[in-house]
């Protein structure tokens, strides 16, 4: 089949597709309310779940902060409960910027180089926000005994106090190092970034292609 | 008012995304399923759609940059309202089948990378070298050195397939 053929044998199966029965008002508008599969509206699912998750942790930091459930004394004691709830205020904050940003991407408008190179951009966005969240909650963990610390110096002494501070730490820390090693968080974590590596690559090899033409 | 444009809009040119959708997609579920991506992003490019190029230019620019930047590939599993609750399918190639040709022709296709699968589909769908640049992204130039490589491929493999 040279060229001649394959264009007439296009413009035939042309023809056919628009002899089809036309798409009816009800079916587009329920495609057109269903639920995006696109990029972009992944991203801006993650962004939200990670905005809800931060939003949890910072509700009951804040609640700690009012309720004085440790009968807190001194300011200083309050330092690491307030440090806690100023990252997750910026992680917020750094995620809701984003997130309009986001909302601000529009692919439709452009050539296929240009909404690949968009895409590519987008998909870095999140690595930041979900490894400061990461770091954040687990910090919570390590640092909540160190708000006890001044109590224990005034009751037993520096040293004493030192160590009782550091056991608890040293626990969590431990118990926080076995879970990563016994794969706790692996399954799930690791699929999901090794599909969204995939597409990147199989995106940037894209771009590539149509830069090197 | 405006949704009746555009489902006029859409009916008039739903062949683009037909094709679009059976030639990046191997089956009948994930054709429907990037054909309901097309349709939703097209209703939200809509409102900004202001016949700077004509409505097919458009819905090329929209559907292709849907099938290869902008459509998340996710794994086999029931979805809640999903498309396939609706009687509704694309009309495929199989559907065709009196046509060897055809058959073939979009096996042959089907075996291009994802941008040289677009540059032909536009070519082959008689749009200009400046509205496929314009659409792709590149240079006319790079279009014309392009097409005459995806034409031999195209033709050696129609010919290894025969034979």
């Amino acid at each position: 089949m040279n060229i001649t053929d394959i264009k007439a044998t296009w413009l035939e199966y042309d023809k056919k597709l628009q002899e089809t029965q036309t798409l009816n008002q009800k079916l587009i508008t329920s495609m057109i309310s269903e639920r995006s599969r696109s990029r972009v509206a992944g991203i801006q699912r993650q962004f939200a779940g990670t905005a809800a998750l931060t939003f949890f942790w910072l509700t009951v930091i804040i609640a700690i902060l009012l309720g004085n459930p440790f009968d807190y004394t001194r300011a200083i004691e309050y330092a690491p409960v307030v440090l806690l709830a100023l990252s997750f205020i910026s992680i917020l904050i750094l995620t809701g910027t984003a997130s309009t940003a986001l909302r601000k991407v529009n692919i439709n408008q452009t050539s296929l180089a240009g909404s690949i190179n968009e895409i590519i951009r987008v998909y870095h966005k999140p690595d930041r926000f979900l490894k400061m969240t990461v770091i954040a909650m687990f910090s919570a963990g390590l640092m909540f005994p160190l708000s006890f610390l001044p109590r224990k110096i005034e009751k037993v002494g520096v040293g004493t106090a030192v160590i009782d501070t550091i056991i608890p730490m040293t626990i969590s820390l431990l118990l926080y190092f076995a879970a990563v090693k016994l794969g706790a968080f692996k399954q799930k974590h690791i699929e999901g970034l090794k599909g969204d590596l995939d597409e990147l690559a199989e995106l940037k090899a894209l771009s590539n292609d149509l830069t090197n033409t | 008012m405006m949704e009746k444009i555009f489902i006029d809009t859409v009916n008039k040119h739903r062949g683009i995304i037909y094709k679009i959708c059976n030639l990046y997609c191997d089956d009948q579920e994930d054709r429907k399923d990037l054909f309901q991506e097309i349709i939703l992003q097209l209703w939200k490019g809509f409102p900004s759609f202001r016949g700077e190029s004509s409505h097919s230019t458009w819905m090329y620019r929209v559907a292709l940059n849907t099938a290869i930047s902008n459509f998340k590939k996710e794994k086999k599993r029931p979805r809640p309202n999903s498309l396939s609750d609706h009687h509704f399918q694309i009309p495929d190639t199989p559907s065709f089948a009196q046509s060897e040709d055809l058959q073939a022709l979009n096996t042959a296709i089907s075996k291009l990378n994802e941008v040289d699968k677009a540059i032909i589909i536009l070519y082959l769908d008689e749009n200009s070298y400046d509205e496929i640049a314009d659409i792709i992204g590149i240079t006319r130039t790079n279009v014309g050195v392009r097409i005459n490589r995806i034409k031999t491929k195209l033709e050696n493999l129609l010919k290894s397939d025969r034979s």
